[in-house]
């Protein structure tokens, strides 16, 4: 679990972050949002004691990393766009970090499997691209199974294919009652991966909640719902229904006043409407759009 | 323990400055037994034929005059200051390791890798004074100087290592090191001529102020007064002796110290940046 109190970074005169507090639970995903320079990346940086922070306090697993150094031993941490040492191969990589954090060596080699780098293992951090150095860095942070994974922007130069084999290693982990708090510009991930979502801007803390509520708070409540042209008919004129827009060829969001996305879909069936596909919209773009204009 | 001394000391031969100051300094050392063993001038060889069983001194005071603290310089600037340049700092600071730790195992790693290299020149000296020159007397003094050689690198490289830390910055730490080195030896060298002339010790006083003094003097001080001083005053630096041994060993201590502990203040108190472009 981690806990930031009412932390305040000053750089000089500029105030970096101003007096963000949230928490990570056991079990949790929670992604840092905001836009470059907001303060999500200091955030993390007090969060791990690099940066000590002029007001606040941070807790990991209840102590603070800055008196204990020995809690960070439960902690992995990916760095945006990793720094390893490049005159090392990508498994000595591993094994300077599994001696440090006293992880067995075994892992190792499990865990550049994981992140399909066991052939390239042997090779100097400096030939590596760009997606095989953050492959070997998120590696490196599962090391010794952390209660606390920590990452900076994990998914910068990595493809598809492997984004999605390590989402479910990150959902794994969770489930298994690891705390989670990555910050991202890859809203996909977000709202995939994320049960709380904390969005920052110009170093305060604008938002904190489900994707979903936050769709809701900056967008209100749309509906998707596929099906035939009577949905349109039908929804208008219901009075909790703010606007019908058709998006396509049997396509609508309908906007609604409050959430009674139940008595919708009831009124549509009942009315005799056919519907195919009915779903709250997380147009969590749009809603991180207005978010930041408004904050 | 010590993973980060031993990997400090990886960091430090993946360099190529470090490699070729190396390179440099030991074909130095074989360089100079080779001239001295080949030399052609009969009256040089009558000279030195005396010397011939203290031939040993030669390779473990020449390092001293100069390369020792060039390479001392060139190892210890890069040592905390690359880590910033690199950003592997993190890699470390967000693991179980206190910034204590860290500091004092990156220190002990470019140090040791510094005495190992001046061991190598030692053992390299005593294998070319004995083939070349035949039995060695005096071998008995080489732990006591070795320890001094090595006490008095302390400054330049404590210079060099802080001023890494406090700028985080291995060029310019590199470069304003050397010119402390260069600067310092050569205005003591003037300072000390010029009280020498004038009988004005303030001169001299203010030489021996200087860091060069403890650092370049000290082993030279050790050996002033033994039979093969000559071959001692050959391999000097500086112009003239001057000073003490305690006077050399405190401005060892002081000027190896004071950065050291300021530069370790400033990194146990000081934020650590992302990635210093």
């Amino acid at each position: 679990m981690i806990v930031v109190q009412g932390i305040v970074k000053k750089y000089g005169e500029k105030l970096a972050v101003d007096g963000v507090s949230f928490q990570v639970n056991k079990g949790e995903f929670v992604s840092l949002l905001g836009p470059n320079g907001a303060g999500k990346t200091t955030l993390i940086r007090v969060v791990l004691a690099l940066i000590k922070p002029n007001e606040g306090k941070v807790e990991i697993l209840g102590k603070d990393p800055f008196k204990d150094k020995g809690v960070l031993r439960n902690v992995g941490y990916v760095q945006e766009l990793p720094n390893l040492p490049p005159f090392l191969t990508g498994r000595q990589v591993l094994q300077l970090s599994a001696k440090i954090k006293k992880v067995g060596k075994d892992e190792v080699d499990e865990l550049l499997a994981l992140v399909g780098m066991s052939d390239l293992a042997d090779r100097q951090i400096a030939k590596y691209s760009k997606g095989m150095v953050q492959r070997i860095a998120i590696a490196e942070a599962l090391l010794g199974d952390p209660e606390i994974l920590i990452m900076d922007e994990p998914n910068i130069g990595v493809d598809p294919v492997f984004s999605l084999h390590i989402r479910e290693t990150f959902d794994k982990l969770k489930r298994r009652g690891a705390s989670i708090l990555m910050t991202s510009h890859e809203l996909e991930d977000v709202k995939k991966l994320s049960d709380r979502v904390i969005l920052v801007h110009k170093g305060k803390k604008v938002f904190e909640g489900g994707v979903e509520d936050l769709v809701k708070k900056y967008l209100g409540v749309i509906v998707v719902v596929e099906g035939n042209e009577a949905i349109q008919e039908i929804a208008k004129k219901l009075d909790y229904v703010k606007k019908v827009e058709k998006v396509s060829e049997g396509k609508f969001y309908v906007y609604l006043e409050e959430d009674k996305r139940e008595e919708l879909l009831r009124e549509l069936i009942y009315g005799g409407a056919s519907v195919k596909t009915f779903y709250l919209s997380q147009d969590l773009e749009r809603a991180y759009e207005k978010a930041i204009n408004n904050a | 323990m010590l993973e980060i001394m031993f990997y400090e000391w990886r960091r430090a031969i993946a360099r190529k400055k470090v490699i070729a100051l190396i390179a440099v300094s030991l074909f130095f050392e074989i360089g100079v037994y080779l001239a001295l063993y080949l030399v052609p001038s009969k009256t040089v060889r009558v000279i030195l034929i005396p010397l011939y069983p203290y031939m040993w001194v030669v390779g473990v005071l020449l390092p001293q005059s100069l390369l020792l603290h060039f390479l001392a310089i060139s190892i210890a600037s890069g040592s905390m200051s690359e880590e910033y340049e690199q950003g592997t700092v993190d890699f470390f600071l967000t693991k179980p390791v206190t910034r204590t730790r860290f500091f004092l195992e990156k220190w002990l790693g470019s140090f040791t890798l510094l005495a190992l290299i001046y061991f190598i020149m030692v053992i390299m000296a005593l294998a070319f004074s004995y083939s070349m020159f035949g039995a060695q007397y005096d071998v008995g003094l080489l732990p006591i100087v070795v320890s001094l050689v090595l006490f008095s690198s302390l400054v330049f490289f404590n210079i060099s290592f802080s001023i890494g830390e406090m700028l985080r910055r291995s060029s310019l730490s590199f470069i304003i090191s050397s010119s402390i080195l260069i600067g310092s030896l050569l205005i003591s060298d003037v300072l000390v001529i010029i009280g020498r002339f004038t009988h004005i010790s303030e001169y001299v006083g203010i030489g021996e102020a200087l860091p060069s003094f403890g650092a370049t003097q000290l082993p030279f001080l050790y050996l002033a007064n033994t039979p093969y001083s000559f071959l001692v005053n050959a391999l000097d630096i500086y112009p003239l002796h001057s000073g003490s041994i305690l006077s050399a060993i405190l401005s060892v201590l002081a000027y190896s110290l004071i950065p050291l502990g300021l530069s370790y203040f400033l990194f146990i108190n000081r934020d650590v940046p992302k990635r210093v472009a």
